[in-house]
């Protein structure tokens, strides 16, 4: 007992029983690292965690979101009134008790806080809007290729959040307000109760550049009290250096100067290895230098798209200047869940502070090109992951941390009235593959996109999605911490295959 | 089904169903081993539910055995099952206890001992006797010294040990080598490794004087100042030590130059300062010492508590104050009773009371002006009237308004606080009265380049300091004397503004007069040109208004007095009743936590297991006899930390073996090694293995004290890890990979087994620049003698000699003819740095 932490479920004696596998053994069989023992990772055959249902319907996540609060009007929830009382306060339309200041204080996190002024001008679509499929779901114009891909999406448009600054970045990953940052995110939760596929790579891996430190940074990430080990680890889309100290300070060292290095070092440790045979750190230690050395030289090939065929990265858009990035990172994620690693977290539109997709001005300037940047490259994952019969198992998430009003933002000079300002109260969230339907609309906001008012969903539900669908119990907890009944969400079943 | 059934239910959290878990743990408890596996469920005192998912324990009804307890009111479980001991509940004929201790149940008549475990019954009942006389466990009774079981043992607390391994039939290994015990006591009390020569020299006297040579050892240790550096990251740990973090000026978590309360730390260690004493200055510093600096420093325990969300702040100074100094897990109880200790959800508040008034600030420090550039941040009472409520669950917006909480300390220990307020000197309120703030200001003149601007500032300066401090002696504001000097002062402030706007003027017109000068003509230099013209039309303008105003003669409400911060002149005085409560043998836990500790980051891992809790939820301490003498002795020597290490590490225990070879029958008896009948194998913390690398190559900056260093150059510059930002957002990444301190939270490190520790390793700057350093100086030392420099880099980085094995596999790699040998030498000292016994100490 004295020498197990919590959350450890293997023993000494479990591991020893396995010991002696050898420098080469180790990349035949999936391992997991955990608390100082190597454990198998649980097979079909496995007892299951405490948190495992048994009835997993994806094996990986693609979670995507993008930074500053997207339009939810102008993406995924098209609101023809607004074009037809453009100009008008809301108090002059049929809706004016959507702008009502109590029904608006209901939902954020600490009414009075943030003070943000209700903009009851109505600013009309920038964009049109059609029907896709066959489902017929309403996309706007800025999005043809997701509009194209419409039948195997679900459309959350009940979402709504506790905040209405860019704290909600932390809140849509851990469902909690920005400075309560000792909360692990989704992402490390299925990490944690999952375990990896493949032991030559990390299980929860982020790429893009993440939240900025005015909202979440490395908690939108981040495992807290679950363990180092189960945060995401931020690779780069770049072959030359995805990860830390993957390159050898010594920039002249040659991969046969290391390997050998490295198997001398594997031979030492052996060495002591016979003078010290229950020493179950010791033999761990040497595995994990055989891991290391494997993740070393595994995921900078990963990062090396040269020998995708064109046609692949051309559906991807990386072809296209705009779509390169952001395509580059949607590719680098098929490879990884390819890969068995379980949640891939994308980032776009970092910009060092709030976000690019947070448009309190110029939205009509602003926005179409940061469309293009995503459009074609999740299209071109969706349909990839479905050619390669991987959609089934692979649930991709989009989101946001919030929406934007339906009012044009006349906060100083500056906006003028060419902008919409942050907007909790209704926006949308995407989930296609992974047991999830396609062509489905659930939840919707009023007819001025104001307040979420059917299906609502708070940011956790998505989460308690995931998580289900990935085969564990949402309510998963670990001894000694508290988590309120919010932060497990509840699961979307309306949506579900 | 049952067990799973628990399982959903703990998970979820619903209360209603597990209201009183504490009554399975209490059973646990009183049983511990003598409880078979069959009824250590929820079964040996409730009837197992028909239902999948009940909904109330309506479902989930007691049994015979549980009826018969439940019956009994207000008394504790073990005062209950004594009393139902002898009883049958279930009317089979077999006594309640005789059923559990044999295999039977008390609760289910259909379950009883077979025949021939009925004949066990008196050896049992004698082995159960002996369990429950065994010495009890009593964290919230105070602590007394235990008599030293007669073993014939070299020290108590081997005399402790030793008792537990003969309980155990359990053999302790002999004694590590001598080189392997320096090790330990180097890396223990420095977090540095011995050099190959203090190895030798060690072992010269070990091998005819154990005793002297172990204790010269440890006092040349604990004398060394590198002790504090080690020690003080220990107790970082434990009290949270963060840097702060914040999003452009504004700070969110902790504050600005909080390394302070970090060098306040590692020198109150270093100066051997009693522990009580130190816990006392970090919880009321500011009542203790009102304008002691160095003391002030120490409230850097509470400025690092600071959270924007007050809300938080409150929660996280009760929850780990709690934790650090009571083991006690407070945050349960706020928003009810605890469900496992005897804490009522009051007593949250009471404690939370305790620290309602204090909000941190930032003293300005000698030379610097500005408390944001430099600055001691510190705690102090802001707000005297501060009153606490108890929230309804917990929850803020429910405050129970009609019944404000009065500061006290938790109920279970039965102690009162005498809060006394503290009535705080003038430089304590007013911290830019202090000498040297006023020296920083005359310093400030004295760069004034204009010389007779700068006479003019000095003068009237001088003369208003001198007005401040007759003021502040107590001369009448309404007395003659004090009118005439305030005319006096103001006057010279007329004059001093006259001779700032000549300045101004003249610095104005030439800059006008540069501009006008400036060809081409551009657009650029027309606008310089304007708006030079707008400045020196309004600095004329300024000294015509200066120069009229000085027309007229001064008069004493002219007097401008100093724009200076004022904090209120009392202290409530609860932090510093709390402080000496907390620190006091009525907190009968408050040495036991200390030692425990101590005892971790000698060992590896407590002697209670959970350092944070000691209430019935956590683990029980595997030597509660021997933790108990070590309270006891760390009382009776004030609190004396350097004493404890001592005792510790001349300790037969301290010194055995961790074992080598194949498993032997202590293996299959205690695998784990809960007995001690070897030294445990450690590994190394993050900083010790960057400290480390730096060391052996002897690359490390000894520097002490000062300025967070950023956290991103640990890579390349050479402080000791202890010296670089540390917050949750930035640590010293290889520091962090080898499970490095979470700043939240961490009161015993991970030891965790990742390929990022090996990448780490492999490939980091400072292994490569210290290999380089390290094979110039042995090669340089041995030439080409390809096996002396084997034998020295074993020495230097394992603190050992390699066996034949290692020497002919290490001369294989390094004799490559086709290779560069220098390029060869390095990798192979690279190569040891990544070998398992460099971070181990066995």
């Amino acid at each position: 007992m004295k020498n197990q932490l919590p959350g450890c479920t293997g023993t000494r004696r479990q591991f020893l029983l396995d010991t002696g596998m050898g420098f080469t053994g180790l990349a035949l069989n999936a391992m997991m690292f955990r608390d100082g023992v190597a454990q198998a990772a649980p097979s079909e055959t496995d007892v299951l965690t405490a948190w495992q249902t048994g009835e997993a319907k994806a094996k990986s996540v693609i979670w995507m979101f993008m930074i500053g609060g997207t339009s939810h009007m102008e993406s995924f929830d098209p609101k023809p009134e607004l074009t037809k009382y453009g100009g008008m306060s809301i108090d002059e339309t049929p809706y004016r008790d959507a702008a009502d200041q109590s029904r608006i204080n209901k939902i954020l996190a600490e009414p009075g806080k943030e003070k943000r002024e209700v903009f009851k001008k109505i600013l009309p679509l920038i964009t049109g809007h059609k029907k896709y499929g066959q489902s017929g779901i309403e996309v706007s114009d800025f999005f043809p290729h997701i509009g194209g891909a419409a039948d195997d999406i679900s459309f959350l448009r009940g979402m709504w959040t506790i905040d209405n600054n860019h704290g909600a970045q932390l809140t849509f990953h851990t469902g909690r307000k920005i400075g309560d940052t000792g909360h692990p995110t989704v992402g490390a939760w299925a990490s944690y109760g999952l375990g990896t596929l493949n032991a030559n790579l990390p299980e929860f891996v982020v790429l893009g550049e993440p939240s900025a430190d005015c909202c979440g940074r490395s908690f939108t990430y981040g495992s807290a009290y679950l363990g180092p080990e189960y945060g995401g680890v931020r690779l780069k889309v770049d072959p030359k250096n995805p990860l830390s100290f993957v390159h050898p300070a010594d920039p002249n060292l040659m991969l046969d100067e290391q390997r050998e290095a490295f198997s001398l070092i594997g031979q030492l440790n052996q060495i002591s290895g016979i003078d010290y045979p229950t020493d179950a750190q010791l033999n761990a230690r040497i595995k994990a230098y055989e891991l290391a050395f494997q993740m070393q030289m595994a995921v900078p090939g990963l990062m090396d798209f040269s020998k995708e065929p064109e046609h692949v990265k051309q559906l991807y858009g990386l072809d296209r200047k705009e779509c390169l990035a952001f395509g580059s990172q949607c590719l680098a994620a098929r490879r990884l869940v390819e890969q068995g690693v379980r949640f891939v977290q994308l980032f776009h539109g970092y910009s060092g502070n709030a976000g690019r997709w947070d448009h309190h001005r110029d939205i009509a300037k602003l926005m179409p090109p940061m469309c293009a940047e995503i459009d074609q490259p999740i299209a071109g994952l969706i349909h990839d992951l479905k050619q390669r019969g991987l959609l089934d198992e692979t649930l991709v998430v989009w989101g946001t941390e919030f929406g934007r009003t339906p009012g044009a933002e006349f906060r100083d000079k500056n906006v003028s009235g060419s902008g919409r300002d942050h907007h909790p109260h209704g926006f949308t969230c995407l989930m296609a593959g992974g047991g999830v339907k396609g062509g489905f609309v659930h939840g919707a906001t009023d007819e001025l996109g104001f307040h979420a008012v059917e299906g609502r969903q708070y940011v956790t539900d998505l989460h308690a999605t995931v998580l289900h669908q990935l085969g564990l119990n949402h309510h998963m907890m670990v001894p000694g911490r508290q988590r309120l009944e919010r932060d497990f969400g509840n699961v979307i079943s309306e949506i579900l295959v | 089904m049952l067990l799973r059934f628990i399982v959903v239910v703990t998970m979820s959290g619903a209360g209603a169903l597990w209201a009183t878990p504490a009554n399975k743990k209490a059973a646990a408890n009183y049983f511990e081993h003598f409880l078979p596996a069959t009824l250590s469920d929820c079964t040996l005192c409730h009837l197992p539910s028909e239902n999948h998912s009940p909904h109330s324990l309506e479902e989930f009804p007691h049994n015979a055995f549980g009826k018969e307890l439940a019956a009994i009111k207000k008394m504790s479980l073990p005062q209950r099952l004594e009393l139902v001991a002898e009883k049958d509940s279930d009317h089979d004929g077999v006594a309640n206890f005789t059923e559990i201790l044999l295999g039977g149940h008390p609760g289910d008549a259909k379950v009883k001992p077979t025949s021939d475990q009925l004949a066990q019954w008196s050896s049992k009942k004698q082995a159960f006797d002996t369990f429950l006389a065994r010495y009890p466990w009593e964290p919230f009774k105070l602590v007394k010294r235990p008599a030293i079981p007669a073993l014939g043992a070299s020290t108590a607390i081997d005399a402790f040990v030793d008792e537990r391994l003969a309980v155990h039939d359990l053999k302790p290994l002999g004694e590590a080598t001598p080189a392997q015990i320096a090790r330990r006591v180097y890396v223990d009390l420095t977090g540095l490794l011995p050099t190959p020569e203090q190895v030798m020299e060690f072992e010269k006297t070990y091998v005819s004087q154990p005793d002297l040579a172990l204790r010269q050892l440890t006092d040349r240790l604990l004398d060394d100042p590198r002790y504090g550096e080690r020690w003080g990251r220990h107790f970082m740990d434990i009290w949270r030590y963060s840097d702060w973090e914040g999003y452009k000026g504004a700070v969110r978590l902790s504050q600005p130059h909080i390394w302070r309360w970090r060098d306040w730390i590692i020198e109150s260690l270093n100066a051997n300062k009693p522990y009580d004493r130190m816990v006392q200055e970090m919880i009321a510093g500011d009542e203790l010492a009102p304008t002691d600096d160095k003391v002030l420093r120490a409230t850097g325990y509470l400025a690092r508590n600071f959270q924007s969300d007050r809300l938080q702040w409150m929660d996280n100074i009760v929850e780990h104050t709690s934790k650090a100094f009571m083991g006690l897990t407070m945050n349960c109880v706020k928003c009810h009773d605890h469900k496992y200790d005897p804490i009522p959800q009051t007593d949250y508040y009471a404690l939370r009371a305790v620290f309602e008034p204090y909000n941190v600030r930032a003293d300005p420090v000698p030379g610097e002006l500005d408390a944001k550039k430099d600055g001691m941040p510190r705690a102090y009472d802001a707000t005297l009237t501060a009153v606490t409520y108890v929230f309804e669950r917990g929850d803020e917006r429910f405050p129970i308004k009609d019944k404000p909480i009065a500061p006290s300390v938790p109920t279970v220990f039965q102690g009162e606080l005498a809060v006394t307020p503290v009535s705080l000197p003038l430089t304590a309120r007013q911290p830019e009265k202090r000498e040297y703030y006023k020296a920083a200001m005359l310093a400030a003149v004295d760069s004034v380049g204009d010389a007779e601007l700068r006479e003019m500032k000095r003068k009237t300066l001088e003369q208003q300091l001198k007005l401040e401090a007759l003021e502040d002696g107590g001369m009448d504001k309404k007395s003659e004397a004090w009118k005439s000097m305030a005319a006096q002062v103001a006057e010279l402030q007329k004059q001093t503004e006259v001779a700032e706007a000549q300045d101004a003027k003249e610095k104005a017109d030439a800059a006008l007069k540069k501009a006008m000068a400036t060809k081409p003509l551009t657009t650029a230099v027309k606008k310089t040109i304007a708006t030079a013209k707008t400045a020196a039309t309004a600095a004329a303008k300024k000294l015509t208004a200066a120069e009229a105003a000085i027309k007229v003669a001064a008069k004493p409400a002219d007097y401008k007095p100093r724009e200076m911060k004022a904090y209120p002149a009392t202290s409530s005085g609860r932090r510093l009743a709390f402080a000496r409560w907390l620190t006091s043998s009525q907190n009968t836990l408050f040495a036991r936590v200390a030692m425990n500790h101590l005892w971790i980051r000698h060992f590896g891992t407590g002697l209670v297991a959970t350092p944070d809790d000691f209430g019935a939820n956590g683990q029980k301490p595997t030597h509660p006899a021997l933790l108990d003498w070590l309270a006891a002795e760390f009382m009776a020597s004030g609190y004396d930390l350097k004493h404890m290490h001592r005792l510790i590490i001349s300790s037969a225990v301290y010194r055995r073996s961790s074992g080598s070879g194949a498993a032997s029958a202590n293996d299959a008896a205690d695998p784990d090694n809960v007995w001690y009948w070897r030294s445990p194998v450690r590994r190394m913390e993050g900083e010790v293995v960057r400290d480390n690398l730096l060391h052996v190559a002897d690359l490390l900056d000894p520097t002490f004290g000062g300025p967070e260093i950023d956290s991103t150059a640990s890579e390349t510059s050479r402080r000791r890890s202890v010296y670089y930002r540390h917050a949750q957002e930035t640590q010293a990444e290889m520091v962090q990979i080898f499970d490095g301190a979470r700043p939240s939270e961490c009161y015993q490190r991970e030891m965790s087994i990742k390929p990022h520790q090996a990448l780490a390793l492999a490939n980091s700057q400072v292994t490569l620049d210290a290999s380089i350093a390290l094979e110039k100086r042995i090669s340089g030392e041995v030439g080409a003698d390809y096996e002396a420099f084997i034998n020295r880099a074993f020495q230097h980085i394992l603190n050992r000699e390699p066996n034949e094995q290692e020497t002919r596999l290490s001369a294989e790699f390094i004799n490559q003819t086709a290779k560069d040998s220098t390029r060869l030498r390095q990798h192979f000292i690279a190569v040891l740095f990544n070998h398992n016994d460099f971070i181990t100490l066995r």
